[in-house]
């Protein structure tokens, strides 16, 4: 029986994907959806100062892209952002999530948490399977924008040892010193707004991380869901 | 010990249509190794960015986040895909007795395939890339990459599923099997993540859709191709039949769940993680079975490792699928994970088992069967069949080493808190290693290349 | 064979000539050893750290000229002059060792200087004396004396500290004038009640009493004077620092050093209030306070 051609299709191939599916995908899928998927509008409802601030240090080119930096032009570059972040590929050597291990909290900040993933800019995730660069789910508060300004236009010119590649079509290069374009504002616009969840007091230092978000845990879901990061699940 | 050997199913006599329609091999082998090409000449320019010295750079299409999506697109779904259909046609009707559904459909899939395969290189080049592991195919393409997989089932299951009796010879489970994964498998991976489930949920089937992409779709062909052409080769059936029903029964129920263990310490419930680790490791167990299964099959006929080229690129491959689960086995604990996750370690682990396993057995089919479907007989050159595989054998053990030993570095860097460019600047001797053994590759891969176009003169010279 | 043999040795030896081409001289000017207490390897770890981490912004010869430079708004640090904003003695003395030192450990919030907490201290301090080689006439005087951060009179107390907040606001538009340059957090008419309590008569304002005055550096530059409850503070807006910030003064800018002239209570009360204005950044509360402030404006027309 079990040395068979329709066996091997039926049984082998689509019941044990489908057991599969259930145990590795339904399972933690019905855990996950319990969460509340954040939606845009709640995602831009305070717009970063960032952005504002792009507003200002850029107002001519700003004016033409976005208007004024109010949540929807935040939502606009935010969608854009990705779409640039997905078609060059940051995620191959940028990585989004903070693992408890291997001092990662120390070095970026606190760890990742399941809630910080359910909302409309995650359809797809950008989890990441490589760092050939730091991790970004902790970028905001890390630099300023004029640092990303300089970076995404030149990297090696602010880390000399950098091997990111430049990605000059994010600018105007009409003028000296080359302005960033729509795409290149929602680019920064979405690395700026990485982890600025955990930074609502903008006035930090750099490096002085906040209190981790598993302390602000407060509903049931986000409780249970802790503890089956956490593997300790009753 | 049991033993089951290939059946010989009678060639009906009573039609006129060829049994096994060579052009459909040939085209097919043509067309993959044209994508290897391709994608290893992106994956060379890619590496190049590592040294800071990408050799096209300011080129918004050619930006070396794009080429990097098109190097891997390229191996997965023009390289292998194309020539394990290949490789299906020749075995397929041999197996089993039955020819393929039609002929037209076979143009078909051949033409759509590649169009696809182009298509979809395009649109990621010009920024329509999806961000998926191994699934970064324009969100568009892959609905019409699904009817692309079902006319792929169609053309072999029907045959599989008509050979006549009960008890199919083992790589008949394996082609049936991995029909029915692909489609699922490609299913779910580039529509969960995109539609409906979200962030970390996706997360879990992207982990799932990487891994079954190699478990479910690449892994079972090959090993049913190794199947049917290894006894073929050396002339000598496989040593056990229980052993390889060990084989295939243990993949089709331990490979669907390790998924996840490609996120491990993410923020996906520890229990689906735990799940996933010790599948892994349990996988282990049922790739050692087979690969004693075809090390038995070989003794008293080691000669063949010497003097026949193809058994040479099978058996190397073996060793290497052998070297990379137990690798798996390893980095898949959470101890290895703490160090290796993100790290080189992983990139080398990824071109170790795409390419030292699956790519060198698609080598060794050329090197069979590319002689024999363009009907020269024999190779242009079997002094240059032999540079290249040299040239690729020492260039991937160099490239695996290199990363594996450049992940450790990274790793332990990063848990002790060194500034990242340290990291960096550490890497940089073990990346230009890789480059030249990439070019190894290149060079190698180039000498193939050559000898095929020229073996292919012959044969219309014939 | 033998021709494979000898390709493939090329193979392997390749790469390692190409990576011994890299190898850089030493030549430290020793002329700049001799004004700094360091040692030569010290300095030549320093400097190519500053090359590794630094020169993109700060530029080869540490005037901050870097090629980074030209994209930022808040201008590199321009190393020549000796200069240095955040310090902990009074604005232009010396700085000490450490002063520099933390500035490389924390970064700079809002300016593009990140944190690299993670370089060893060895780094960093070599760091520290290979930059201030790079003006040898201001590091070869002694470094001023160290202000040291006086007791906390508010410390613990609730209640103290809100009344803190309220004295701060009362020393920052009455005594200091802190708004000729920040912008002003009361209406006219409340300031001119701060100036009658310290005898100073009612006088009239102008229409940017609500905006950041723009002001001249010694390295050339124009830069704002920031207001607390839209930009970030550089130096971070935790208690102690902005006490620090608020009695050595900012070196190189308009920012005076209050230190001996403000009695240690003000210091502090001062610092309370400039917190209370600072963490509500980024907040609802935050936006509201800054619309509202923006609107005494019409006060004034």
């Amino acid at each position: 029986m079990f040395e068979n051609a329709k066996t091997a299709f039926l049984f082998g191939g689509i019941f044990m994907f489908v057991v599969a599916y259930l145990w590795e995908g339904y399972l933690p899928l019905s855990h996950l959806n319990e969460m509340k998927v954040e939606t845009m509008e709640e995602l831009t409802a305070d717009v970063l100062p960032e952005f504002e601030e792009l507003a200002e240090v850029y107002p001519k080119e700003f004016k033409e892209y976005y208007g004024e930096p109010t949540s929807e032009a935040m939502a606009e570059a935010l969608i854009l952002g990705k779409k640039v972040y997905t078609q060059e590929a940051c995620w191959h050597c940028h990585s989004q999530f903070i693992r408890p291990v291997s001092n990662e909290a120390t070095r970026y900040g606190p760890v990742s948490l399941a809630k910080e993933y359910s909302n409309e800019m995650n359809y797809p995730h950008l989890f990441g399977t490589r760092r050939v660069g730091p991790d970004l789910i902790r970028e905001n508060g890390k630099h300023s924008n004029d640092w990303h300004v300089a970076h995404f236009y030149n990297p090696q010119m602010v880390v000399p040892v950098s091997v990111m590649p430049a990605y000059v079509w994010l600018y105007d290069e009409t003028v000296d010193p080359p302005v960033p374009n729509k795409k290149g504002m929602a680019i920064i616009t979405y690395v700026q707004w990485l982890g600025s969840w955990l930074n609502k007091d903008g006035n930090k230092l750099n490096n002085t991380g906040k209190a981790p978000l598993a302390d602000e845990i407060e509903t049931e879901t986000d409780k249970k869901l802790a503890e089956l990061q956490n593997g300790d699940s009753k | 010990m049991s033993t089951m050997s290939m059946p010989s199913q009678a060639i009906p006599k009573d039609d006129a249509r060829p049994f096994v329609e060579y052009a459909f091999v040939k085209g097919h082998f043509a067309w993959g190794y044209f994508w290897f090409m391709f994608a290893i000449i992106g994956g060379f320019l890619y590496a190049g960015q590592f040294l800071q010295a990408y050799l096209l750079p300011g080129i918004e299409w050619l930006s070396p986040g794009r080429v990097r999506m098109i190097h891997t697109q390229g191996v997965a779904y023009g390289f292998i895909a194309n020539c394990f259909l290949g490789a299906l046609y020749w075995a397929v009707p041999r197996l089993t007795g039955q020819r393929v559904t039609h002929k037209y459909l076979g143009y078909f899939i051949l033409y759509a395939w590649n169009a696809l395969t182009l298509i979809s290189v395009v649109g990621i080049l010009f920024g329509e890339a999806q961000a998926l592991e191994w699934g970064e195919n324009p969100v568009w393409i892959d609905p019409v990459v699904l009817v692309g997989l079902a006319c792929a089932a169609a053309q072999f299951t029907p045959a599989l599923w008509k050979t006549k009796g009960k008890l199919h010879y083992v790589s008949i489970w394996y082609f049936s099997g991995a029909l029915a994964w692909t489609g699922l498998v490609y299913f779910m991976g580039n529509f969960g993540p995109e539609y409906w489930a979200v962030g970390t949920g996706g997360a879990a089937l992207t982990g799932l859709y990487i891994h079954d992409l190699v478990g479910l779709f690449v892994t079972p062909i090959g090993w049913g191709l190794m199947y049917y052409f290894v006894p073929i080769l050396i002339n000598k059936p496989i040593w056990s039949h229980k052993l390889s029903l060990l084989g295939f029964w243990g993949l089709a129920f331990f490979y669907p769940l390790q998924g996840i263990h490609h996120f491990l310490y993410s923020p996906i419930p520890m229990y689906a993680q735990y799940g996933a680790v010790v599948t892994t490791i349990a996988i282990e167990i049922v790739v050692t079975t087979v690969v004693i299964n075809f090390f038995a099959t070989l003794r008293k006929r080691e000669a063949f490792m010497v003097n026949s080229l193809p058994v040479r690129w099978f058996y190397t491959g073996m060793i290497l699928y052998f070297i990379t689960c137990l690798q798996c086995s390893f980095q898949v604990t959470l101890t290895f994970q703490k160090i290796i996750h993100f790290t080189d370690w992983v990139v080398g682990h990824a071109h170790l088992v795409m390419f030292g396993v699956f790519g060198f057995w698609i080598m060794g089919m050329i090197e069979y069967l590319w002689p024999k479907v363009t009907k020269a007989g024999e190779w242009y050159s079997n002094h240059l069949s032999h540079w290249s595989y040299w040239l690729m054998g020492i260039g991937l053990i160099i490239m695996f080493s290199t990363l594996t030993i450049a992940g450790l570095v990274q790793g332990y860097l990063w848990r002790d808190l060194a500034v990242f460019e340290a990291s960096i600047s550490a890497s940089v001797p073990f990346w230009w290693a890789r480059y030249f053994s990439g070019l190894m590759i290149l060079i190698g891969a180039f000498i193939t290349a050559f000898n095929m176009y020229k073996t292919a003169e012959m044969g219309r010279a014939k | 064979m033998k021709n494979s043999n000898r390709f493939i040795l090329l193979m392997f030896v390749l790469p390692f000539v190409m990576l011994s081409c890299n190898e850089y001289t030493e030549d430290i000017d020793l002329k700049m050893l001799a004004s700094v207490d360091v040692t030569e390897e010290q300095l030549i770890d320093g400097r190519e750290a500053y090359q590794t981490y630094c020169i993109g912004c700060h530029g080869e010869n540490g005037d901050g000229k870097g090629p980074a430079s030209k994209f930022f708004v808040i201008q590199p640090r321009d190393f020549t002059s000796g200069v240095y904003k955040f310090a902990s003695v009074a604005a232009g003395e010396v700085p000490h060792d450490v002063d520099i030192y933390n500035a490389i450990d924390r970064g700079l919030a809002r300016s593009s200087m990140p944190s690299w907490k993670f370089l060893s201290a060895n780094t960093k301090n070599a760091l520290v004396a290979y930059l201030k080689t790079f003006s040898p006439d201001t590091f070869s005087e002694p470094p001023g004396a160290r202000l040291s951060i006086p007791q906390n009179p508010f410390a613990g107390d609730e209640e103290a500290e809100l009344e803190a907040v309220e004295q701060g606001k009362a020393v920052y538009h009455g005594f200091t004038a802190c708004y000729s340059c920040h912008p002003s957090y009361a209406s006219p008419d409340e300031i001119n009640s701060y100036r009658e309590d310290i005898g100073q008569p009612a006088r009239k304002y102008n229409i940017d009493l609500y905006e950041e005055k723009y002001s001249e550096t010694v390295w050339g530059d124009t830069i704002v004077a920031p207001d607390f409850l839209k930009r970030k503070l550089k130096n971070g807006n935790d208690l102690q620092t902005l006490l620090m910030t608020i009695q050595a003064g900012i070196g190189g800018t308009a920012m005076p050093s209050w230190a001996g002239i403000l009695p240690d209570e003000d210091l502090w009360a001062m610092a309370y209030f400039v917190r209370s204005l600072s963490i509500q950044q980024g907040t609802p509360q935050g936006k509201i306070s800054y619309k509202e402030n923006q609107e005494l404006k019409k006060e004034i027309e």
